[in-house]
């Protein structure tokens, strides 16, 4: 028998390591915070100490330049949330729970986007959104116009597009967990699948649901080479963009830049705020395991 | 209720609102103006906006890029119309003045500026605009100067006793004198953007000119040449004391081309074996490890007075004054700066250094064939350019707390007083004529001798072997420019720039999405309709229902993902130079792709990636995750779960850039904290040094517990059946065969899934790596979705860029369905 004291002398030393890592990952998020309120020569010359006084000028600052491409990435994001939860939890319900002939096929067809480098599709992407039919002044050639460059569908659509595919691979594996008792009996009743799944499906799925708007956002959020070359005017342009253009400005203030990193994060800190019990329950329920 | 009416409904209205903007004849004519000079924004508006009061009927739409310039103006020029600016910085896409894309300025320089009345080149730097020239046209107009001198704190010169030097081998005295007294003596940005458009390569092209100007009688053009102008060359004596005297000389480039071909031109004669002996003989004076650091962290180093001097350009000038207002009084000092000290002892050098510096913000007009259009983007050029617009880009740039670039090339604007006296080291020393960093500043041969520079002066290159491959890539340069531009080597012919013109293939499916659009769904309903109908009573009924409830998915992944993958594997298997027409050359990208070196050094540093990529992915987070549940309390596994996810918040451009400022030499997290903890002796260059680069981008997120891989092994460890454990705790107690036995076979899933996410996520990546060092120093962290990025978007070979993206995208595919085939035999 091991000795109580044995294994409380265990956990103490488990505790302190994963402190010490969880105080390693965020350490460098915590002196940001800090960085963010010096001047240029506190960094320099007093690197870890507290800044003499608080400076909120830095952010009033960095918001005047970056909240206008903070909202237009929050818009993006929310649109995109719609979209990639509607059509992966209908093409992840179609492949969990309807037999039908070609299912194979096709499943591995949208399984292999997965594989394909974003960057090798970068230009004919962009040239294909310039040239799509009868949009933003083109003709049924796709001539003469400008496509949906700098609007804000050329960002959602690709991102609604591009994100359903693994979304419908992970609503397919917690669609397939379901009993299928659930569906039988409304089955019965006479619904049609469309109707399962609104009814029955739907409401059962809500925490991967909401994982997959989290992830959805957070890709949306992240993306830097695709807006930086669909999108050249700054009342759509996204802040990966803006971010990069911010610290390039010649501004010379490094707490100022920091102010910008700290502000972008706010709505991803209230996309997970509000997500992070689904988001966590989506992830832990089981609902992925390969 | 059809099961399909609202996904159609959905898309019908998602229609409704596409922007379709009809073009009115009565709109204003759009002024398309694009620039990277982000510190004219404010100035720039303010011009913009009294030109459109004035000029109602038309507008100036201005763009400002940030990084990847060069990306933002190919992908435009790439998809052609409209979207092309009129007016950009030229020097981001070199190639275009001879390829005809660009107008040609000269004749409106001849012409009035209505804005002044006067002829438009008596308002500019007539001068500076001379060395623009190309093939007999000046295809760009030049705003503002910019170039670099040695800043120094004269505190610290007095201190010691030191005075500016006159000769190079003094200031190489003062350095070691500098180094005694225990400072820095010369900081210096050296990173792979250092080299490439910074102060290194600057350096390099001030001591180049130096010893290599009297090469300008053997590249000039002769009588009978295409080129020749009489007045220009006829009159022309080499003369090394005389600093302007080969200003307006015309180099003939099949000449200089053919001299390197037949190695009349040679890269390791002796002369530039000099050059490169000279920049180490400096570099051991700059600060340790100067490979990582980035103009800016040199800069720092100058500013805390750890540096005696900095090699600053002319826009560092306004920068200091801005920081130093917000210093401390006892943290300001005095700088000043002076001109490069002759070399004097050395019987192959030419004469005293010159100017290497040009226009900072230098513009270039798009062709776009409608001459009512060009004067009117000429006509604003020619309202930029008045002493009026000129005055507002100081004041209001000045006034934005924006650095102001160096001094601008429009006649009658004078910078305020002490900017002038400061500004003044940079005027009288005469232009550079003849620079090899590269050739012809095009932007492979920069890139690849930024590549072996490094490796030269990082060790890893003797300067034999250096000079060696110097020479190649010269050469390979001179092949692929004799090839880009149609060139016969006669230089008595002018050989006509290679057509360029665009005639869209309508019946060529990987070409016209429209087309692969039809045929796709075509394929795609033949498809499911034989699925329908090889099934049989209530199967066909859920077979039809799944093919119609697919459809929105199916047709958005047609649409939007399926057409430009397919359309970049096509052009994989063409000859694509960018903004010509693709051209079907079958295996020809890939012959090259296998011999491509620059490819194999990637791959041996993408499998170091790889291998620490599912590392960091699998093993950390899945001992993150035990330690977890060994924790008792569901209030300790919360709060750790919570700080590990943290991270997440932080979007993931921030968190690349905060690890850039973690490595950062001076300033640097890591570094202070190795101080701070007495290990002085690890400090290092994290991302400057050769050998270390690497392993820093592995540290990238340490301690690596990934929040997505924490979350799936706390999930599968806390899925684990009790029953499953009470059987073996039976048995055993101990942990450890206990995690070896049970939890690893029983998460087998999802590392499977971990492993495959990481695998495609990693052999893709290259934006990590060119936000942190491009690759650099040398090749040290280069990889193949890098090569390919390059390849496309910097270099333009858009049919080359694509075969590399096929190669990787047949190695993910080739080795996913090899990890599924494993894991799948793996007993679960």
């Amino acid at each position: 028998m091991i000795s109580n004291r044995e294994k409380r002398l265990k956990r103490l030393v488990v505790g302190a390591l994963l402190a010490l890592l969880a105080g390693l990952t965020l350490l460098p998020f915590f002196m940001t915070l800090i960085m963010s309120q010096k001047t240029n020569g506190e960094i320099i010359n007093h690197f870890w100490a507290l800044p003499d006084r608080l400076r909120p000028e830095y952010y009033t600052n960095a918001l005047k330049f970056l909240g206008g491409y903070i909202w237009n990435t929050v818009v993006v994001g929310c649109a995109t949330i719609l979209g990639v939860v509607f059509l992966s939890s209908l093409g992840g319900y179609v492949f969990a729970r309807i037999e039908f002939e070609g299912k194979q096929t096709v499943f591995l067809l949208i399984l292999a986007l997965m594989m394909v480098p974003g960057i090798l599709t970068l230009i004919p992407a962009f040239m294909w959104f310039k040239e799509f039919p009868l949009i933003g002044g083109n003709d049924w050639l796709g001539q003469g116009g400008t496509g949906f460059l700098n609007t804000r569908w050329v960002l959602l659509i690709p991102y609604i597009s591009g994100g359903q595919v693994f979304g419908i691979f992970l609503c397919r594996s917690f669609f397939q967990r379901l009993p299928e008792s659930l569906f039988e009996a409304a089955r019965i009743d006479g619904a049609s699948e469309f109707q399962l799944y609104i009814r029955v499906a739907i409401p059962l799925c809500r925490p991967i649901l909401a994982t997959l708007a989290i992830l959805a956002f957070v890709g949306a959020y992240n993306d830097y080479v695709w807006p930086l070359v669909t999108v050249s005017d700054a009342a759509v342009q996204t802040f990966s963009v803006g971010v990069t253009l911010f610290a390039g400005e010649g501004n010379l203030e490094p707490g100022e830049t920091m102010a910008g990193y700290i502000l972008g994060s706010l709505p991803l800190i209230a996309v997970f705020a509000l997500g992070m019990k689904y988001y966590v329950a989506g992830l832990t329920q089981g609902a992925i395991k390969g | 209720m059809n099961p399909l009416s609202s996904p159609l409904l959905g898309l019908l209205l998602l229609c409704s609102f596409l922007p379709a903007q009809a073009v009115q004849p009565s709109d204003p004519d759009i002024i398309r103006f694009a620039t990277i000079n982000a510190n004219y924004r404010v100035a720039l508006e303010e011009i913009i906006r009294r030109y459109e009061e004035r000029n109602p009927q038309r507008k100036v739409e201005l763009s400002i890029v940030g990084q990847e310039f060069a990306t933002w103006i190919r992908t435009r020029v790439a998809a052609g119309g409209d979207l092309v600016p009129d007016i950009y910085n030229g020097n981001y896409t070199n190639g275009y003045d001879r390829q005809g894309r660009w107008v040609a300025l000269d004749p409106y320089f001849e012409a009035e500026n209505p804005y002044t009345g006067r002829r438009w080149l008596d308002g500019l730097d007539g001068r500076l605009i001379e060395r623009y020239r190309t093939d007999g046209h000046t295809y760009i107009l030049p705003i503002d100067y910019i170039d670099i001198a040695v800043f120094y704190n004269r505190e610290i010169f007095a201190e010691l006793g030191l005075r500016e030097p006159t000769t190079w081998d003094e200031w190489l005295a003062l350095c070691l004198r500098v180094a005694e007294a225990g400072y820095v003596p010369i900081a210096i940005g050296g990173d792979a953007d250092s080299f490439w458009a910074g102060e290194m390569g600057w350096l390099v092209r001030l001591l180049g000119d130096a010893y290599l100007r009297n090469y300008a009688p053997l590249l000039m053009s002769r009588p009978g040449d295409w080129d020749y102008e009489e007045a220009r060359n006829g009159s022309y004596i080499y003369d090394p004391d005389d600093l302007y005297s080969d200003m307006m000389v015309v180099l003939n480039r099949e000449r200089e081309f053919g001299a390197i071909l037949d190695d009349r031109l040679d890269f390791r004669a002796p002369k530039f074996r000099r050059v490169y002996e000279r920049l180490n003989e400096l570099a051991q004076h700059f600060q340790p490890g100067f490979m990582g650091a980035d103009a800016r962290s040199a800069t720092q180093l100058f500013y805390t007075q750890r540096a005696a001097m900095c090699l600053m350009h002319s826009g560092s000038i306004t920068g200091i004054i801005h920081d130093f207002a917000k210093l401390k009084a006892e943290e300001r000092f005095e700088f000043a700066n002076f001109w490069f000290p002759p070399i004097t002892d050395d019987p192959l050098v030419e004469g005293p250094f010159r100017g290497v510096g040009g226009g900072g913000m230098v513009l270039a007009v798009m062709q776009k064939n409608d001459p009512v259009h060009e004067r009117n983007v000429m006509d604003f050029l020619h309202f930029l350019t008045t002493p009026e617009s000129g005055r507002l880009l100081v004041e209001s740039t000045l006034a934005d707390g924006q650095p102001l670039t160096g001094p601008l090339l429009i006649e009658g604007v004078e910078l305020p007083g002490d900017l002038a006296e400061k500004f003044a080291v940079f005027k009288g020393h005469g232009y550079e004529k003849v620079n090899y960093r590269g050739l012809s500043d095009e932007q492979e041969s920069v890139q690849e001798w930024v590549i072996v520079a490094q490796e030269y002066m990082g060790g890893r290159l003797s300067l034999d072997g250096f000079l060696d491959r110097y020479d190649q890539l010269m050469h390979r340069a001179a092949e692929r420019l004799i090839r880009r531009d149609n060139l016969d080597m006669d230089p008595t012919t002018r050989d006509p720039p290679p057509v360029l013109h665009r005639e869209k293939n309508l019946w060529n499916p990987f070409a016209n999405g429209t087309l692969m659009l039809a045929i796709v769904l075509v394929l795609f309903a033949g498809f499911a309709m034989v699925q329908v109908s090889r099934a049989k009573g209530a199967a066909r009924h859920r077979t039809r229902t799944a093919y119609l409830l697919l459809f929105p998915t199916v047709f958005t992944l047609v649409a939007f993902n399926y057409f430009p993958a397919l359309s970049g594997l096509y052009h994989a298997f063409t000859e694509w130079e960018s903004g010509r027409d693709p051209v079907f050359n079958g295996l020809d990208n890939f012959r090259r792709l296998f011999a491509d070196d620059m490819l194999y050094v990637g791959f041996g540093n993408m499998l170091v990636l790889l291998v620490a990529a599912l590392v960091k992915a699998t093993v950390v987070p899945f001992l993150a995750a035990e330690l977890i549940l060994y924790l008792l309390g569901d209030r300790m596994r919360y709060i750790f779960r919570t700080a590990f996810l943290l991270p997440m918040v932080v979007p993931a451009l921030v968190g690349v850039l905060i690890w850039r400022l973690i490595y950062n030499p001076d300033m640097g997290l890591l570094n202070q904290a190795l101080q701070i903890l007495g290990l002085t002796g690890l400090t290092a260059n994290w991302l400057g040094d050769p050998d270390l680069a690497l392993g820093a981008i592995i540290g990238i997120g340490l301690p690596w517990v990934g929040a997505f891989g924490l979350l799936i092994y706390l999930a599968g460890l806390m899925g684990i059946s009790s029953e499953i454990y009470d059987a073996y705790t039976v048995e055993s107690t101990h942990t450890l065969r206990r995690i070896w036995h049970i939890d690893i076979p029983l998460v087998m899933g999802q590392t499977r899934l971990l492993v495959i996410l990481t695998f495609i996520g990693s052999v893709q990546d290259f934006q990590t790596v060119l936000l942190m060092t491009r690759g650099g120093p040398g090749m040290a962290t280069y990889v193949p979705a890098l090569r390919m990025y390059n390849e496309a978007f910097v270099y333009g070979h858009f049919g080359y860029g694509a075969a590399i993206g096929l190669l990787l995208f047949v190695l993910v595919l080739a080795i996913t369905a090899l990890n599924m085939r494993i894991f799948k035999e793996q007993p679960s």
